[in-house]
């Protein structure tokens, strides 16, 4: 019997597959994975004092947590007066930040602040208002201090 | 799977020293299931294997907090599921592949002669195609076999919904098989 020309491979449906599916695992595999996972617990010890909390208790915690913080950020807004520090509290507190610093860093800053003191001029607080009156006294100063210079080279030139 | 060593599960987790002998108990019932479901769904047996490893380490870590309400095998379903999906994802952002998840290439470990494994070799190529939760339902239903509720409680879809994903999902494999 000849074989029909027309005929089409029937359409594969995946009820007919289920049967003939397969995946290469090695052999021994299994027996090996289960000796490997039954050493787990041995080697991740459960979190034991999260086991005795109950998870209500967290739960409250954390929404504690959430209200201070909340309150916290909504606490500036409402506030109509600023908190009050006065100067020698102030510098009583950086005496005390200084004093608990590392030696090394104490002198980093001891210099740092010297070499402020040396560009900004001695005698200058940040409360002083400048003018135009203290610019033109500064410039006046400079001019002093080059018209002494410039005197002191004519007088080398000279001799 | 045995609903009735489920059971001896639960009342193992209902003593505080019964976790060890408890978790015992889920690697000898699970271990293989969870392989072969993982298994199918990254492909590789290397990645398979490490992604069990960490889904039996969850288990643990994570038994205290098993509700006992709540069905052990479908609470181990939906870790190891959500495991292989976070390893898929993980393997996608490495591989710069935004989106859909990179076309199947059977490794050399996957290209054997054997006729049960070429055809699941296209039918997972086709699987794969899949948007990625579409893979989990038809993994789940296909091969596992698992009731729609279980999926639903598994996958935290409505089981209508299952339906309709798992009916498209049958369709447009057997449609990439047969052009094949």
């Amino acid at each position: 019997m000849q074989p029909n020309s027309n005929h089409k491979d029937p359409r594969i449906s995946l009820e007919t597959l289920k049967g003939k599916l397969h995946q290469h695992v090695p052999e021994g595999y299994f027996e090996w994975q289960e000796k490997k996972l039954l050493e787990i617990p041995a080697r991740h010890p459960q979190g034991r004092i999260r086991s005795l909390i109950p998870v209500y208790a967290l739960g409250a915690v954390a929404a504690t947590m959430a209200l201070l913080l909340m309150f916290n950020m909504i606490l500036p807004v409402f506030q109509t007066h600023s908190i009050e520090i006065s100067e020698q509290q102030a510098l009583e507190y950086m005496d005390l930040q200084y004093d608990a610093m590392d030696p090394s860093l104490q002198i980093l800053i001891m210099n740092a602040y010297t070499d402020a003191q040396l560009s900004l001029g001695t005698g200058w607080l940040p409360d002083e208002t400048s003018n135009a009156a203290d610019d033109n006294d500064v410039s006046g100063e400079s001019d002093e201090y080059l018209i002494d210079f410039a005197e002191e080279e004519d007088i080398i030139t000279f001799l | 799977m045995s609903r009735n060593q489920d059971q001896d599960i639960i009342a193992l987790l209902q003593h505080p020293g019964g976790h060890k002998e408890a978790f015992d108990l889920i690697v000898s019932q699970y271990h293989r299931k969870i392989y072969e479901h993982v298994r199918r769904m990254v492909i590789d047996h290397d990645d398979a294997a490490d992604v069990v490893q960490e889904v039996f380490i969850k288990i643990w870590k994570h038994l205290a907090g098993f509700r006992k309400d709540a069905g052990i095998y479908t609470w181990i379903y939906r870790i190891a599921s959500n495991e292989a999906l976070n390893f898929i994802k993980a393997k996608q952002r490495r591989k710069l592949l935004p989106g859909r998840m990179q076309p199947f290439q059977p490794t050399a470990s996957f290209q054997q002669t054997h006729e049960g494994e070429e055809i699941m070799n296209k039918l997972l190529k086709a699987v794969h195609s899949l948007p990625e939760k579409q893979q989990l339902v038809f993994h789940l239903r296909y091969f596992e076999e698992l009731p729609y509720e279980d999926i639903s409680a598994i996958t935290h879809t409505s089981t209508g919904a299952l339906k309709a994903s798992y009916h498209f999902a049958v369709k447009k494999i057997e449609e990439i098989i047969n052009q094949v």
